[in-house]
């Protein structure tokens, strides 16, 4: 390995146990964070707190009501849209599947993390090219396919239950579809690399088995 | 694998050790045991050439066809 490709992979592997420790943390605080929250619905007095929840939002512009007499309006620009709202519910539900929906991502990421470091440090130990590091390539890109189908359906399921507390006039806010195909593509190019991987684990066996 | 390595037999015909082979030979004691206990994929030509020197032997006393249901696997 080259000077810069170990500074490269040294900050690498830095980025790589940062990100598990911060998930591994997370994994912990965000049950307690769910507890709080829904203590504090219990609590009258206490205004709801913001969940924010993404929505495809139209304008019904029909059922607007009509501008002062004398009010010239120039025409609506927003045909749709998408952003994030913040909307204040006590829902128990909604905010049980939000902290869940936190709970599996960073599930995910500590495996994914978890997976990295053990390719990291047989990087590091210049000796990348392992059949296991094969199997832990192919098991992130599983995760990543994975993630790409269930995040957009747990994203709908929240703004499904979220959606349908809010009625604004003139405005008409869908639960979005979120599916990415980049994503899909992301974890089928990793299972490419695993091949890879694969491929020159068994050159590398090849050639420390050759007397 | 269907070949097999005589290797430790020769080494007894010949009285010799491993250790004293792999310092006339210059190949490491770990790359001899891989080849001896038939863990090797490849044996490079240098090798046994080497080895057949060291050993005063024909490549064909130390490598051996056998068809695979008749291998020892003791080795």
């Amino acid at each position: 390995m080259t000077a810069r490709g170990a500074r490269a992979a040294r900050a690498v592997n830095l980025y790589v146990n940062f990100g598990w420790w911060i998930s591994a943390i997370g994994l912990v605080v965000v049950p307690i964070g769910l507890v709080v929250v829904l203590g504090a619905l219990r609590q009258p007095d206490r205004p709801a707190p913001d969940m924010p929840v993404l929505a495809r939002i139209q304008v019904d512009e029909a059922s607007l009501a009509p501008p002062p007499a004398g009010v010239v309006l120039e025409p609506s620009t927003l045909v749709h849209g998408q952003g994030e709202l913040r909307i204040r519910t006590r829902s128990k539900s909604a905010w049980t599947v939000l902290f869940l929906m936190i709970e599996i991502t960073l599930a995910v990421l500590l495996f994914v993390y978890g997976q990295l470091r053990a390719l990291m440090r047989s990087v590091l130990e210049r000796q990348p090219f392992l059949p296991e590091n094969s199997l832990r390539v192919r098991r992130v890109g599983f995760i990543v396919i994975a993630w790409s189908l269930i995040v957009p359906v747990l994203q709908l399921l929240v703004g499904v239950a979220m959606v349908d507390e809010v009625v604004v006039r003139g405005l008409i806010l869908e639960p979005p579809w979120n599916f990415r195909l980049e994503t899909l593509f992301l974890g089928l190019a990793i299972l490419v690399l695993a091949e890879v991987f694969m491929q020159a684990s068994e050159l590398q066996a090849d050639q420390s088995l050759t007397v | 694998m269907a070949i097999k390595v005589n290797l430790d037999l020769v080494l007894l015909q010949r009285g010799m050790t491993l250790t004293e082979l792999s310092e006339t030979v210059g190949i490491t004691l770990a790359n001899l045991s891989v080849l001896k206990t038939g863990k090797a994929r490849a044996v490079r030509f240098s090798t046994l050439e080497a080895l057949c020197e060291a050993l005063e032997c024909q490549p064909g006393q130390i490598l051996e066809y056998v068809r695979d249901e008749h291998i020892d696997t003791a080795g």
